[in-house]
C-alpha cells in the first residue's frame, strides 16, 4: 500500500493528543483476520439452538396416518428431554441417541420423556394418525412445525389447497416432496388418476452451510478485489466511462428515439446494467410498453437482455469495441 | 470505494440474516405448477361433483382463482412477490372450493383403512429396531417377523383383510417383544455409557472446583460442590455395595418427616481408597437401574451447582 492510501490527521484539542485514523479499511486488521472474522460470524449466527429439531422429515400415508422422523441438538448434561409430539395417539416410538444407542422414552398425551444422559443429538421417530383429517374426498394436512420441515404426500395425491408458501417441492416416484417452513401449515388435497407432474431439473438438496460458506467465500473474494481496485484507481475508472458513455452510444447510432435515449441515460447511471422492473418503475409505463422500447434498444444493437433470477436483465452493450 | 468496502463487509452480515427468507423460494416456478396441476385436478373436481350442473357461486369462485393462475403465469419472472400473493390467492379459492361440496359432512379424522400403510409404518419400525440390534451387536433375529411382513403383503395383494389384519397383529405383538428385548439388553449398557460420561465430566468439573478454591472466592456452593463429587465418586465406584448404605437424616431438611437419603458410611469410603477387594464383588453389571438414577440425580444437582460456581467467580 502507498504512502497516500491512509492519512492521519492530528487535531490537538487542550492537553490531549488526538490522532484520527481516516483509512479505517486498511488498518483495522489484517485482511486475512477480517475474512475469517467475517466467515465466523456467518458460522456462528447459524447455529441452531438446543431443542428445535435440525432435521424434520414427515412422510403421510394413504390412510392418513404420518410417520414423524426428527433430530433434535440437545443439552448433553440434561438427565432428560421433554419432547413435544404432534399429536396424542402415538405408535412405534423409538428414540435413539449419537452412535445409534436406544434411548428410555416415557410417553405421555403429547408429549415423551427422553433419557437422554450424555447425549447432544437425538433421534426420534414415531407414527401418529393426529395430522391428517378427512372432509369427503379431500384431506387435510395440518402442523405448526417448530422448524423448517419436508413432507412427503401419498401415491397419486393432488394438492388442492394450501395456506403456505413451500421452499421447495420435487415429484419422486409419483409421490410429491414438499419443503415448507417452520409455523402454521395447512395441505388439502385429493387422490387423482393422474400423477403429478415431474419436474425436470430439480436442484439437488443444499446443504445447511452451504450458503454460509458461500457467502464467506464471496466476501472474501470480494474484499480482496476491493484492495486490488483501489491500487488501480485511475486506469479502471476510465476504461469504465468509455464503455458506459451516453453520448457516445448516440453519436454511433442517431437514430435513437428522444424516450428510447432516456431509458439509455438511466441504465449508464446505474452502471451500465438495470432490471426491466426498475425501467417500468422508474418510467411508470405499462409492461408491454417499456418492453417494447426494451426490445427496440435490443434490435438496435444497444443493450443486450439476459435472465438474471427469473428476471429480464438490461444490460448496454460495449458499442464501441464491437463496432471497432 | 469506501462505500463498496463497507458494502462487502455488510454484506455476509446482511446475508446470513436474510439467508431463511432468501430460500424461501428456491425456484419460483414451483408455484406454477403446483397452482396449474391444482387448477387441474379442481376442474376434474367439479366435473366429478357437479357435471353440467356448476353451482353460479363455486364457478365465480373458480374463475377467480384460475384468474389469480393466469396472474401468476404472467407475474412469475418479472415481479416475484406478486406471484407469491398470486399463487397464495389461487391455493385459497381452490381449498375453499374443494371443500364446499362436503361443508355438511363432519370433518372425520382418519381410521386404519389400509392395511398396506400399517405395514409401511411397522416396517419401518422394524428398521428401526433391526438398526438398534444391530448397533448393539445384540444378535436378536428377525426372520419369524420379515416371514409374517411377506405373507401379509401377499394376503393384502390377493384381498384377503381378515387374514392380513391377523398377520399384522401378529407382527405387532413379536414387534413388541423384540423391542422389550433390546431395551433390557441395552440398559446396562445404558449404565454404562452414563458411568463413562459422569467420570469425564467429574475430572472437569474438579478443575473448576480446584480454580474457584484458588481464586480465594468465598463461594459456600463449593463445599456442597465437593461432598457432591465425592457422593457421585462412590456410587460410581466397583467397590460400593449395599452394605455400606445406611439411611441418614438429611443435615439440610426443613422437614419433621424423615427425608432419607442415602449416605455412604465412612468405612466404605475407606475400603474405597485402601481398594480392599476381599469383601467387594460388584461389577459393573451389577449396577441396578435405582443406582444410575441416584447418579443422574446428584449429577444434575452437582452441574446447577457449578453453573452457580461459575458466575459467581467472573
Amino acid at each position: 500500500m502507498g504512502p497516500n492510501m491512509c492519512r492521519y490527521e492530528k487535531t490537538v484539542p487542550e492537553g490531549m493528543l488526538f490522532v484520527r485514523i481516516v483509512c479505517i479499511f486498511e488498518l483495522m486488521v489484517r485482511i486475512p483476520l477480517l475474512i475469517i472474522g467475517v466467515i465466523l460470524v456467518a458460522i456462528i449466527s447459524s447455529a441452531p439452538s438446543f431443542g428445535s429439531p435440525r432435521v424434520l422429515d414427515l412422510i403421510v400415508y394413504p390412510d392418513g396416518s404420518t410417520h414423524i422422523s426428527a433430530e433434535i441438538g440437545i443439552d448433553s448434561l440434561a438427565v432428560n428431554y421433554e419432547l413435544e409430539l404432534f399429536g396424542d395417539n402415538i405408535d412405534n416410538f423409538v428414540a435413539v441417541g449419537e452412535n445409534g444407542f436406544l434411548l428410555a422414552g416415557n410417553i405421555t398425551g403429547d408429549s415423551a420423556l427422553v433419557e437422554t444422559f450424555g447425549s447432544s443429538v437425538i433421534t426420534v421417530e414415531y407414527d401418529t394418525h393426529d395430522l391428517v383429517s378427512k372432509q369427503g374426498r379431500v384431506w387435510t394436512f395440518s402442523l405448526d412445525a417448530p422448524a423448517d420441515f419436508t413432507l412427503l404426500l401419498p401415491e397419486n395425491s393432488a394438492i388442492v389447497g394450501m395456506t403456505n408458501l413451500p421452499i421447495n417441492m420435487e415429484v419422486l416416484d409419483d409421490q410429491t416432496l414438499l419443503t415448507l417452513s417452520s409455523g402454521s401449515n395447512e395441505i388439502d388435497y385429493l387422490f387423482s388418476a393422474t400423477a403429478p407432474t415431474p419436474i425436470p431439473g430439480n436442484p439437488e438438496p443444499q446443504q445447511d452451510y452451504l450458503p454460509y460458506v458461500i457467502i464467506g467465500a464471496i466476501s472474501a473474494a470480494a474484499i480482496i478485489l476491493l484492495v486490488r481496485i483501489r491500487q488501480k484507481p485511475a486506469k479502471s475508472a476510465q476504461v469504465q466511462k468509455s464503455q458506459m458513455d451516453p453520448e457516445a452510444i448516440f453519436k454511433i447510432k442517431p437514430d435513437i428515439r428522444d424516450d428510447d435515449k432516456e431509458i439509455v441515460k438511466f441504465i449508464s447511471d446505474n452502471g451500465g446494467e438495470v432490471l426491466e422492473s426498475e425501467l417500468r418503475k422508474k418510467f411508470l409505463q405499462p409492461r408491454t410498453t417499456m418492453w417494447r422500447a426494451v426490445k427496440r434498444l435490443e434490435r438496435n444493437s444497444i443493450i443486450k437482455i439476459e435472465k438474471k433470477d427469473m428476471q429480464n436483465l438490461v444490460k448496454l452493450r460495449n458499442i464501441e469495441e464491437e463496432e471497432q | 470505494m469506501k462505500k463498496l468496502a463497507l458494502l462487502a463487509i455488510l454484506l455476509p452480515i446482511i446475508s446470513v440474516v436474510s439467508i431463511d427468507n432468501a430460500y424461501a423460494q428456491d425456484d419460483p416456478s414451483i408455484l406454477l405448477r403446483i397452482a396449474t396441476q391444482a387448477d387441474e385436478q379442481i376442474v376434474n373436481h367439479l366435473d366429478d361433483v357437479y357435471g353440467d350442473s356448476i353451482p353460479a357461486d363455486i364457478e365465480s369462485l373458480y374463475a377467480q382463482g384460475h384468474a389469480a393462475v393466469m396472474s401468476l403465469e404472467i407475474s412469475l419472472y418479472d415481479d416475484v412477490e406478486q406471484a407469491r400473493q398470486d399463487f397464495l390467492t389461487a391455493m385459497s379459492f381452490f381449498k375453499y372450493i374443494s371443500k364446499t361440496p362436503f361443508e355438511h359432512e363432519e370433518s372425520a379424522e382418519t381410521s386404519d383403512r389400509d392395511p398396506a400403510s400399517h405395514l409401511n409404518r411397522l416396517s419401518k419400525y422394524l428398521e428401526n429396531l433391526r438398526s438398534i440390534s444391530e448397533t448393539h451387536n445384540m444378535g436378536i433375529k428377525f426372520s419369524e417377523i420379515e416371514s409374517l411382513f411377506v405373507q401379509a403383503y401377499q394376503q393384502i395383494d390377493s384381498n384377503e383383510d381378515a387374514a392380513a389384519a391377523q398377520s399384522i397383529d401378529q407382527i405387532e405383538y413379536l414387534l413388541d417383544i423384540k423391542q422389550k428385548d433390546i431395551h433390557e439388553q441395552t440398559s446396562q449398557l445404558a449404565s454404562d455409557r452414563t458411568k463413562m460420561f459422569v467420570e469425564e465430566q467429574l475430572v472437569m468439573i474438579e478443575v473448576i472446583l480446584d480454580d474457584a478454591v484458588a481464586s480465594d472466592s468465598e463461594i459456600p456452593q463449593i463445599h456442597d460442590a465437593n461432598y457432591l463429587v465425592e457422593e457421585i465418586k462412590v456410587l460410581l465406584s466397583e467397590h460400593y455395595t449395599t452394605e455400606d448404605i445406611v439411611t441418614v437424616q438429611s443435615e439440610d431438611s426443613h422437614d419433621t418427616d424423615a427425608n432419607s437419603e442415602y449416605y455412604p458410611t465412612e468405612d466404605a469410603m475407606v475400603a474405597q481408597s485402601q481398594a480392599s477387594y476381599d469383601t467387594v464383588n460388584t461389577s459393573s453389571e451389577d449396577y441396578s437401574q435405582d443406582h444410575i438414577s441416584a447418579v443422574k440425580t446428584k449429577f444434575a444437582e452437582l452441574i446447577e451447582i457449578v453453573k452457580i460456581i461459575k458466575e459467581l467467580i467472573r
